[in-house]
């Protein structure tokens, strides 16, 4: 589990927000990103094929993905309503007609020697990412369009061919452009953490990086402080983290800057993010230039996305991270903090919802879910969606706290067994013999040993240092291995003492 | 009944014969093939025809029927296929190096129809290289002669499909019409040849020339010929979005249905209703085409006229536009079909290549005709930045004109009456060397294909020298049953007599 | 006058390789070709965008509302059968030459950054100019 989310909004709120960072003073940096999301459909784009890749090479390739002469490709509607369902969430414009467009280029992953994607006409126009701190980034616009494949190249000099595989050839995104309106790296980690979070929440893309189910390419430029005309920019990509995203931008930045102090001129280019060095490189080869050649697909018909469509999709939008982190605030009392961090992933944030619905005291069972169990799951590297402890459980748990059945010690000792062994909290409890023990009879026979043990504290606490009785407490405690009933127990040892 | 009889059945009697085990459907086969052994040799019709495939095909319809399986309208009739509609168990080259040995791992949809109506397929049968020519000259294998004059080309692209029904090999084929080439070889080989309306035939299995005007369509000696295998090819289909229901085309698999059109009617229309008017456009006829056209043109219209049918000149300007914008937006659509052709998942590769690079340039320099080639520049060209408006673009906007200009004029008229070509079967070789006057012979097939609407050529006469000349109709949206019931009226008060005259 | 560089481009962007032979024919005829097609530049047409599939005009042939298909998996092809034809395969892999660096740089990987980390991610350079909305429109 990263704290992706919250961590970079409390980063970013320390900055002095909406303003432009100063790059060694003298220049305003302007960053917009571009981001690929895979679409969370059962079949592909334009054919039937599972979208699901990584696995075997070309088994989940048909003749229309294959590009098999006189395949056509048909439209997947699941594809078009998650692209509105995310134009819906970002309050673009939707467009009652849009339209497919061939990309023209020739390469090995790219089976048909074009790129179905939009062009002029995409879906979704305008809209903004919410950064959760008031502020907000524009989008130009969000299109459809299909994966390509995978090609693995050999190490230098090692092999004499590359290898096509194909499985993901066909796989829906959609790429969400975002306007130049980011003007820090740690800004640009934190759109790129929102929209993350969004499309997480809204179920149209599972969101992980790591396995580019999320892309992010950055255009880089600096401009004379205050200057109104932006300056010539630079595209990283192979982006595969928000922090890679983030060090990629300082090291830009820093190297624009130098050029630029040197009286140099910036060259528009793209440029790869090396994840080991930390530095980007000019990816510039051969200035031959690219003509993508695009047109109307003739294949696809325009999409056409009625009011009534919209409306529907509308309709039945989960609730939105930022509006889950205001209603924990609002319904539960949740701080702020505490609300971020329960909404920095969809499945958080239902095993949270789940918990305080009948959990006694929904602030505390915040920490203990934030606190807890997530420091637990980390520890035996697991997340909240691998957790062996249900919701119901968990709750289990705290009323069993809230009722004073189980001590607060008792309760971190059971959570950290629950997590490791998966078993239920009634099991561990019986286990373990572990009950929370409020008879005064049993409770004066632990008090009497600690007093009998500790003659000196005896006589200080006699003497007026009433303030020892938390010592006596912690005495009695430990020795009982945490079962004995705070509350019970502290009149039982002020009596103990007074005698 | 004797071999050239079995050959002389029309589609609907043949199926009706093997449905009632008067005939076997080997036996017709057999009577196909027998004849085509004698003239294929001096013709050239077909890519791959294999007797024991066909026989065997044939065996199998003939064994469904002693099951007592219920056969389809087709059953156990040959049906030749041209070699851009892919089949399964059969190459699909297209006429092609590039896609030489390549064999589809599914068939076209109307194949799959075909063999559903029990269809027996009778190979794959030349044509110019991936559609492209006006000739069948164009093929990277070899060129298909004209069986009514072996010294003339049999038009293109579906000149082979032409060439084996007109030869006898074959009682009727599929072709592809993209910008005339279902109309243009059954005009020249004395033949009906259907363009149906865009959309009314799914495309999926068809190998793409220009998928904004590619439709697949029937050849055959008869309108009602043509229709039968309209009826049965036609069609939405899900796998080709571009495919459209239509008319009273939805009911699949009831062979009364008729597609595009109005109720169904007898199955002999030769009292079909003609229509009240028709436009011709004279101005632009006598222009373009030569003598002998223009005279069976007059013939036709004069029939027409005979017949009741109100002949009204039109005006077609924007048409005339239509060489020139249909060789943008084809080859626009072809360069970026064509760019599927890599060497890496099927078809040819070049051996020599030893970088990325050279595997794509050699494998495309090596496996493309100069026709192709000459497309795929012309395409990457009129696509290319700082191009697009004015060439794609502007041809773009000028198909807008045609088509409204077509749209205005049916709407007054019920259909419209020209010519199919400028001039009858010209002899091989003699435009090959000019692309551009080849380009030009279209200009009577174009203006229906860039607006989708239906059209259909059928043999009208002869030319002083004997030389078939085939007249066309283009109708309305949906009209297909409509042109062929005229076609229908038209060959039974002239048929035996090889036109109006 | 179209030149053979241009020729030559337009085969560069197809990947044709072309013998000099055949560029010159083809150079030839290109350039009646051309000259013939620009007479479209002279016909009056309602000026505005490029009517694309979009349009009123082309709706003709597109009936509304779009062709679409639910999200349905159907079995995809064994990989033999989707092997079958390649003329060189490698472990289940089609196979190419070997994409060099040099190769490799000048052609955009689309949007594919960020795939596996453990292979050899190559990416293709965007200089695109016709690209409507991608921030560099706005952040030059």
């Amino acid at each position: 589990m990263n704290a992706d989310f919250a961590d970079r909004q409390r980063s970013a709120k320390s900055e002095e927000s909406g303003k432009s960072a100063k790059v060694a003073g003298r220049y305003d940096l302007v960053i917009g990103l571009e981001v690929h999301a895979q679409l969370r459909t059962a079949s592909k784009l334009f054919c039937s094929c599972p979208n699901a890749f990584g696995h075997d090479p070309n088994r989940n390739v048909c003749p229309v993905c294959l590009g098999h002469p006189g395949a056509l490709p048909v439209l997947n509607t699941r594809a078009v309503d998650l692209a509105v369902l995310l134009g819906e969430a970002l309050g673009c414009e939707i467009r009652e007609t849009s339209v497919f467009a061939r990309k023209n280029y020739f390469y090995p992953d790219l089976p048909k020697g074009y790129q179905i994607s939009q062009f002029e006409h995409p879906i979704c126009v305008g809209g903004a990412v919410p950064l959760g701190d008031g502020r907000s980034v524009g989008l130009v616009r969000i299109h459809i369009e299909e994966d390509a494949g995978k090609s693995k190249h050999p190490e230098a000099g090692d092999d004499t061919e590359s290898r096509i595989d194909l499985n993901r050839c066909g796989v829906p995104l959609v790429e969400i452009v975002g306007q130049p309106e980011l003007h820090s790296a740690e800004d640009a980690g934190l759109y790129l953490s929102s929209l993350k979070r969004i499309v997480e929440f809204l179920d149209v893309c599972d969101g992980n990086m790591e396995e580019g189910s999320l892309r992010c390419d950055a255009n880089v430029s600096l401009k004379p402080a205050g200057a109104a005309e932006l300056g010539t920019r630079t595209e990283i990509k192979n982006l595969n983290s928000i922090r890679n995203l983030e060090r990629a931008i300082r090291f830009e930045a820093d190297r624009q800057a130098k050029i630029l102090d040197d009286g140099g001129t910036i060259d528009q280019e793209t440029r790869l993010f090396d994840e080991a060095s930390g530095r980007t490189r000019s990816m510039r080869g051969k200035e031959d230039a690219h003509d993508y050649r695009y047109f109307p697909d003739p294949d696809l018909p325009p999409v056409f996305v009625s009011d009534d469509r919209r409306t529907r999709i509308a309709a039945v939008m989960p609730e939105l991270p930022l509006q889950r982190q205001s209603r924990f605030e609002n319904s539960f009392g949740l701080s702020p903090d505490d609300a971020a961090v329960l909404t920095q992933t969809r499945a958080l944030a239902d095993y949270y919802d789940a918990v305080a619905e009948s959990a006694p005291d929904p602030v505390a069972a915040a920490n203990w879910v934030r606190t807890e169990l997530l420091g637990r799951l980390s520890a035996e590297g697991k997340d909240i969606t691998s957790s062996p402890v249900s919701p119901r459980e968990l709750t289990a748990l705290l009323k069993a706290l809230d009722d004073g059945t189980l001590s607060g010690k008792l309760g971190k000792a059971a959570v950290a067994e629950m997590v490791e062994t998966g078993d239920a909290f009634a099991v561990v409890v019986e286990r373990n013999g572990w009950k929370v023990v409020s008879d005064t009879g049993q409770l004066a026979v632990w008090v009497a040993e600690a007093i009998e043990k500790n003659p000196s504290e005896v006589a200080s606490y006699r003497a007026g240092k009433t303030s020892l009785l938390n010592f006596f407490v912690g005495q009695v405690m430990k020795a009982s291995r945490g079962q004995a009933d705070p509350g019970a127990l502290r009149p039982v040892i002020e009596k103990a003492l007074e005698d | 009944m004797s071999k050239t009889s079995l050959r002389d059945l029309s589609l609907s009697e043949a199926a009706l014969a093997v449905r009632n085990g008067e005939v076997t459907s080997v036996d017709l086969a057999d009577a196909f093939l027998s004849h085509s052994e004698q003239v294929e040799p001096g013709i050239g019709a077909f890519l791959h025809l294999e007797r024991d495939e066909v026989l065997q095909a044939a065996e199998e319809i003939d064994q469904r029927r002693a099951r007592g399986e219920a056969l389809g309208e087709l059953a156990g009739v040959p049906i030749a296929i041209k070699d851009n509609i892919a089949t399964t168990g059969m190459p699909t080259t297209c006429a092609s190096r590039i896609l030489e040995g390549h064999r589809p791992v599914r068939d076209a949809t109307a194949v799959r129809k075909l063999r559903e109506a029990g269809a027996v397929l009778f190979g794959k049968t030349n044509l110019d290289e991936f559609g492209m020519g006006s000739s069948t000259e164009n093929s990277a294998y070899h060129v298909t002669r004209n069986p009514l004059r072996v010294d003339r080309v049999p038009g293109g692209s579906s000149g082979g499909s032409a060439a084996a029904v007109a030869s006898g090999q074959a009682p009727a084929a599929l072709g592809s019409d993209t910008g005339g080439s279902v109309r243009q070889p059954a005009a020249f080989c004395g033949l009906v040849g259907l363009k149906p309306q865009y959309g009314r035939v799914s495309r999926s299995g068809l190998v793409a020339f220009a998928s904004s005007l590619d439709v697949i369509g029937p050849m055959g000696r008869s309108a009602e010929d043509v229709r039968l295998l309209l009826n049965v090819i036609s069609g939405p289909d899900s796998l080709d979005s571009t495919s459209r229901a239509g008319g009273s085309s939805s009911r699949p698999g009831d062979s009364t249905s008729r597609p595009g059109g109005s109720p169904t009617g007898p199955e002999n229309r030769a009292d079909a209703p003609l229509p009240s008017v028709l436009g011709i456009p004279r101005r632009w006829i006598e222009r373009g085409a030569g003598s002998d056209v223009v005279r069976v043109f007059e013939e036709t219209c004069e029939w027409f006229r005979a017949h009741g049918v109100e002949l009204r000149e039109i005006e077609l300007e924007a048409a005339e536009q239509a060489v020139a914008t249909y060789y943008v937006i084809a080859d626009a659509e072809a360069s970026s079909n064509l760019s599927r052709y890599d060497g890496v998942r099927f078809g040819y590769r070049a051996q020599s290549a030893e970088t990325l690079e050279e595997l794509y340039t050699r494998t495309r320099g090596e496996g493309f005709g100069l026709e192709v080639k000459r497309r795929i520049l012309l395409g990457t060209f009129v696509l290319s930045a700082g191009y697009y408006d004015a060439y794609y673009g502007q041809a773009q906007r000028v198909r807008s004109r045609i088509r409204s200009e077509l749209e205005t004029v049916l709407s007054g008229v019920e259909g419209i009456l020209l010519p199919t070509t400028p001039t009858p079967p010209f002899p091989l070789g003699q435009k090959s060397d000019d692309p551009l006057e080849m380009y030009l012979s279209d200009l009577y097939t174009l203006p229906a294909s860039l607006a989708g609407i239906p059209a259909v050529s059928f043999p009208a006469g002869q030319s002083e020298d004997g030389l078939p000349v085939g007249m066309q109709l283009y109708g309305r949206d949906d009209s297909e049953q409509d042109l062929l019931d005229w076609v229908s009226r038209f060959e039974s008060s002239t048929r035996g007599n090889g036109g109006a005259s | 006058m179209i030149t053979p560089d241009q020729v030559r481009q337009w085969a560069r962007l197809a990947r044709l390789d072309l013998p000099d032979p055949e560029l010159e024919r083809l150079q030839g005829d290109l350039d009646k070709i051309l000259e013939f097609v620009r007479a479209l530049q002279d016909v009056p047409v309602e000026s505005g965008s490029v009517p694309d599939s979009v349009s009123e005009s082309e709706r003709g042939n597109h009936p509304l509302p779009s062709v679409e298909r639910p999200d349905e998996v159907a079995p995809p092809l064994s990989r033999e059968v989707a092997l079958e034809e390649a003329r060189s395969t490698s472990d289940g892999h089609f196979a190419v030459p070997a994409v060099v660096e040099s190769e490799a740089q000048y052609e955009r990987r689309t949007g594919s950054a960020g795939g596996d980390s453990n292979e050899n991610t190559v990416l293709r350079e965007d200089s695109d100019s016709r690209e409507p909305g991608s921030s560099g429109d706005s952040n030059l």
